[in-house]
């Protein structure tokens, strides 16, 4: 192999090992989706989305919660029970369902939204589930986060 | 039938009675922070539903597993598909109780120190836990607190060779939650 040869693989090995370490950083610093700007899966009103989640499990988890590497975003539209902020500052929108005491729970992540209980409005995020557990006889919430209210 | 009507109004009134010590919240806040030399790791979960009965002690909570928000979006995918496999496993929960709980006085403000004992479920694996904590009593108003480690392991939850240097081997799990609401 001529010297020049070497230098040619040579040259390729370090542009290959670059190209790697660059992917890598990409991946390791790449920044979350954006939800507000995502076209949702669907379009839906916190009645039904709570009944799909209550009746039919299954068939609310393949429609509306992504896998285990890709979020789903929807959008649900519905009238405001109450708004809180959490723990840690981020404001809280339960939107009324046909079940007492069972809300669509949407974690905002626009703090700059303001909403009022009464109002319908509709909102954008990620659907993480229906968080119910008999044992304790507290009314289910599906759990929504990272939302938007939509204009 | 009077005897009737009025034995029903007692079994009414004994199960409300035992109703009435139930508070709970469906956004308490459960976190976990790992650390090694090479990174820090932190995620928060922010939609936990939690329970705490003044009367028995009884101590429950559940949250789903892709509730948990990483700064980094990487570190959530790992999470959720190589460590916890959220679609086979949805749902953390913590069914016990407060075992000490004669030293929480719910009428007189202050911050009480409990141990909380129970069955911690995460992954699928369901391990016996006890864990220092505390319960707080302000305005009339309950809150409780924990931290406490487990080992990842221990909860069938593996690491690839690559990235053991970047997970710790125990992560501090922290608990704050506000009753706020009664059942």
């Amino acid at each position: 192999m001529t010297r020049k040869a070497k230098k040619n693989i040579l040259f390729i090995i370090l542009v290959i090992v670059l190209a790697a370490a660059a992917f890598g950083y990409y991946l390791y610093n790449k920044k979350h989706f954006s939800v507000q700007d995502s076209t949702p899966v669907a379009d839906i009103t916190a009645v039904v989305l709570h009944q799909t989640f209550v009746r039919d499990s299954s068939g609310a988890k393949d429609k509306f919660i992504g896998d285990e590497n890709n979020h789903k975003v929807i959008k649900v539209t519905g009238e405001v029970a109450e708004t809180k902020k959490n723990q840690q500052g981020n404001t809280i929108v339960l939107l009324k369902t046909a079940s007492d005491g069972a809300f669509i729970n949407c974690t905002l992540e626009d703090s700059t939204a303001i909403v009022k209980a009464g109002s319908k409005i509709a909102i954008q995020g990620i659907c993480n589930g229906y968080n119910f557990d008999a044992d304790m006889g507290i009314p289910g919430d599906v759990i929504v986060t990272r939302c938007y209210v939509l204009k | 039938m009077k005897r009737i009507i009025f034995s029903l109004a007692i079994v009414v009134i004994s199960c409300s009675n035992s109703n009435a010590q139930k508070f709970y919240t469906k956004n308490g806040s459960i976190s976990f922070f790992s650390t090694t030399s090479v990174e820090d790791i932190k995620a928060d979960n922010n939609q936990v539903t939690a329970l705490v009965n003044t009367q028995t002690g009884e101590l429950q909570f559940s949250l789903l597993t892709k509730g948990f928000h990483f700064k980094k979006a990487l570190m959530e995918e790992h999470f959720n598909s190589d460590y916890m496999e959220s679609d086979k496993f949805p749902k953390s929960t913590f069914k016990g109780v407060i075992t000490d709980l004669s030293k929480v006085n719910f009428a007189k403000d202050g911050t009480y120190a409990v141990a909380a004992s129970g069955d911690l479920t995460i992954h699928g694996v369901t391990r016996k836990t006890t864990a220092n904590s505390s319960i707080t009593i302000k305005d009339g108003k309950i809150s409780g607190a924990s931290k406490f480690k487990i080992t990842i392991a221990e909860y069938g939850i593996s690491v690839p060779k690559i990235y053991q240097d970047n997970i710790a081997k125990t992560v501090e799990i922290t608990v704050a939650c506000n009753f706020d609401q009664k059942l």
